[in-house]
């Protein structure tokens, strides 16, 4: 469509950044203009302000995560292909991938989506989810619910269920093995139109 | 909920002990005298009491009924109390205690123990449960998902309805068991009963695991479902058959649309409630709900266990058995088949993990066990009671057991979706609740809500707790500030000279309290926000002055609300009393 067209020519890379995610023009357009809502300084790229603001995000017990998750290590910037490389996680599965052991990982898969969800947990990023940053979770999530006490016991008891190797915590491959029964794809893929 | 049975096991106690006495010279032939009419039952028989103990056992025939449903709560709080909390599900427990008690009653009387009728059931029990269930909906999941769950609820219910009541008739037809006099629309009313699927020990069980608040909705709603489609057959069955009894099954008919009632009642009133009524009140209800539904709760399970130790039960294996597997085969594939169709419409699709969990979750509980004695007398009534109570206990201890809890983890992948949702812009439910929410501000509230509680700012929250700290008797701050000179001043906001002296007092204490209050910008956990913990309320389910006025109220403690609204305040009232003190 023409209007689609004529914002696509304004991005930089565009079909490579297509290309990269699995994303449409239209999908593509859609994140720009709300790129460019969310940019209310017009800089070009998005602050951890500028997500703040997203008044529902800031409602969220693990907002701040989310927004972390945007954000290289030691970066204040986002720009408009990082957010759609970040976002192109919760693309739903494309159900005809090729199963060719050569191409990379879409950013999409299981594995991916996984590993994604592993790093809102892990925020050392030492490959292992700790007692005490699994706690840290769930104080968040359970914050007026749950006394202490019973924090530390769902804590414990979730580590026992998933920890196979006996270190107390959790690596990514028991994360992932714990969900295996879950259904990842539907839990952690939105429709970007409407 | 330790807290709450705790005040209840002490009044049993109490009733016990002072009963004990008068149960050693009971006599044993005597049968338990009904607290509830009991339209089926014969009335009980009155043997006088011998002469010289007569005093003792009128006494005691007056404090039977409570007493033994005092000693079985006491009994289950017991069991609650030093329970094995992962392992096994209160509901579990609860019908083990039942059946501990039915026992020694049994080896005791020799008698039946009291059966638990539908009326008591349904007038008494079932709407504390259901009512308490509505008032802690957590009200943005509800709505978000009303679509899914009136699908599941209704047409659910109704699959498994009709496959489970056609497909035991068919069996009953076919299989030379001599079971041939069941017709066909005695199969469907059971297979309505034992469809239906009983709030209250899926309630129990959820809450205990903190399951994803998706399903736990899900669950009251297909009580509700399952109500509403009892209702339905209940009538079809009024019309098509005349029976003469049938006036009977029109009476539970209005207590399914009582309880449906209720939960909408309870589900709309909460709002508006909450904000018109004072902190303690709130406190006060909070716990009065939980309290009264706990026991109902309880009473239901414990009915159960000690009616299965009843005397007359009629066995048939093939339909036992039968039964059983047909209830799970057709929950599990109405599940499936719903869940295809639902998937395609939603946005944020029912997982497997979650269709497995509702269909294996489908206990069998209290309800469809009360329901099948409204039934009408029949030669193979017995039969139908007897399998009910197998499939109850069945479902609940197999599967309540086994539903295992991952998850923690599910739960955040929840609150990340919705996040992503709201970076993207998604205008989804989200949207339109949001809508509903303003217009909710502009107009209903307004309208529902007292005039002078509706500017709820944090300071005017401190100094409502700092008012009712005071109260609560600080004494020697109190007694310090009134030997002092009164306040040069009035503040300006204060209108008589008496007034001006309490409340600069308690501007100075408020400084104080202050400096106390500040550093500790954790929630102080006490003993007493026990009875909350299991309700399923996430700190996201209403927008943002609202989370402080719950977290008040839950916590009791100086107001634990966000960290930047409790820094600033402290600064503006220690600005309004230098300003005070330099004018």
């Amino acid at each position: 469509m023409g209007s689609n067209n004529s914002t696509l020519s304004k991005i930089p890379n565009v079909d490579e950044l297509m290309q990269e995610t699995g994303f449409t023009p239209a999908h593509i357009v859609r994140l720009y203009d709300r790129f460019k809502a969310l940019d209310k300084d017009q800089k070009g790229h998005l602050s951890p302000q500028d997500f703040g603001s997203i008044k529902e995000l800031a409602m969220n017990p693990i907002g701040d995560r989310i927004i972390g998750a945007f954000f290289s290590p030691g970066q204040e910037a986002v720009d408009f292909h990082s957010f759609v490389r970040i976002l192109a996680h919760f693309r739903p599965l494309d159900k005809n991938r090729p199963r060719d052991p050569n191409t990379p990982e879409p950013i999409n898969s299981r594995t991916s989506k996984l590993r994604f969800a592993f790093q809102l947990y892990d925020q050392d990023k030492d490959g292992k989810i700790s007692r005490a940053e699994l706690l840290q979770v769930l104080r968040t999530m359970l914050e007026m619910q749950v006394t202490e006490e019973q924090l530390e016991s769902i804590a414990d008891r979730t580590i026992q269920e998933a920890d196979l190797d006996g270190d107390s915590a959790i690596s990514f491959d028991e994360f992932r093995k714990s969900l295996e029964k879950v259904n990842i794809d539907h839990k952690m893929s939105i429709r970007f139109l409407r | 909920m330790c807290l709450l049975q705790t005040p209840l096991a002490l009044l049993c106690l109490y009733l016990a002990v002072s009963s004990s006495a008068f149960a050693h010279s009971q006599d044993p032939s005597l049968p338990p005298p009904r607290n509830h009419s009991d339209s089926e039952s014969a009335p009980p028989e009155a043997h006088p009491a011998p002469t010289s103990l007569r005093i003792f056992s009128v006494d005691y025939h007056h404090v039977q009924a409570p007493f033994e449903i005092g000693l079985w709560i006491m009994l289950a709080s017991l069991a609650k109390l030093g329970r094995i909390p992962a392992v096994v599900p209160e509901s579990c427990l609860l019908i083990m205690v039942g059946l501990l008690v039915g026992g020694v009653i049994y080896g005791v009387r020799h008698a039946a123990p009291p059966v638990l009728s539908a009326d008591a059931f349904f007038l008494y029990l079932l709407p504390p449960i259901v009512l308490d269930a509505g008032y802690f909906l957590p009200g943005r999941l509800f709505f978000e998902n009303l679509g899914t769950i009136l699908w599941y609820a209704v047409l659910g219910t109704v699959w498994n309805v009709l496959g489970i009541g056609v497909s035991l008739y068919g069996v009953c037809r076919l299989g030379p068991w001599g079971l041939e006099e069941v017709s066909l629309l005695h199969c469907l009313l059971f297979g309505s009963l034992i469809a239906a699927v009983d709030p209250v020990a899926v309630l129990s069980v959820f809450e205990e695991i903190h399951v994803n608040e998706q399903l736990h909705i899900l669950f009251v709603v297909v009580g509700l479902g399952g109500l509403c489609v009892g209702l339905f057959f209940g009538l079809v069955a009024a019309l098509t058959t005349r029976f003469t009894a049938r006036a009977q099954v029109i009476a539970p008919l209005f207590v399914f649309l009582y309880s449906y009632l209720i939960v909408t009642c309870a589900v709309t009133m909460k709002q508006y409630v909450e904000a018109n009524v004072s902190q303690k009140s709130n406190t006060t209800i909070k716990y009065f709900l939980k309290m009264w539904s706990s026991v109902s709760e309880t009473l239901i399970f414990i009915f159960l266990g000690v009616s299965t130790i009843q005397d007359v039960h009629m066995w048939s294996w093939p339909f036992v058995s039968s039964t059983l597997f047909l209830c799970l085969f057709w929950r599990a594939l109405g599940v499936l088949l719903l869940t295809a169709v639902v998937n395609k419409l939603r946005r944020n699709a029912v997982t497997f993990r979650d269709q497995f969990i509702i269909a294996y979750g489908g206990l069998r509980g209290a309800i469809c066990f009360s329901l099948v004695f409204l039934i009408d007398d029949f030669p193979k009534k017995r039969l139908f009671i007897t399998t009910t109570i197998v499939v109850i206990l069945f479902t609940v201890f197999v599967q309540g057991m086994t539903i295992k809890p991952l998850v923690e983890l599910l739960e955040l992948l929840d609150h990340l979706l919705s996040g992503i949702e709201d970076v993207v812009g998604y205008w989804g439910q989200h949207y339109w609740k949001d809508k509903f929410e303003q217009f909710n501000s502009k107009y209903l509230k307004k309208f529902l809500i007292r005039e002078d509680t509706q500017p709820k700012s944090s300071i005017v929250l401190l100094y409502q707790e700092l008012e009712r700290r005071e109260q609560m008797g600080e004494e020697d701050h109190g007694r310090r500030e009134r030997t002092q000179p009164p306040g040069k001043s009035c503040p300006k906001t204060l209108t008589s000279r008496g007034n001006g002296q309490h409340k600069t007092n308690t501007f100075e204490k408020s400084a104080q309290l202050q400096q106390q209050v500040g550093p500790s910008s954790r929630p102080v956990r006490q003993e007493l926000t026990d009875p909350m913990d299991l309700s399923p309320n996430g700190p996201t389910t209403t927008h943002p002055g609202r989370v402080e006025i719950r977290a008040q109220g839950e916590d009791m403690a100086p107001p634990p609300a966000s960290g930047p609204t409790q820094d600033r305040v402290p600064k503006k009232l220690s600005f309004a009393l230098e300003d005070e003190r330099k004018s």
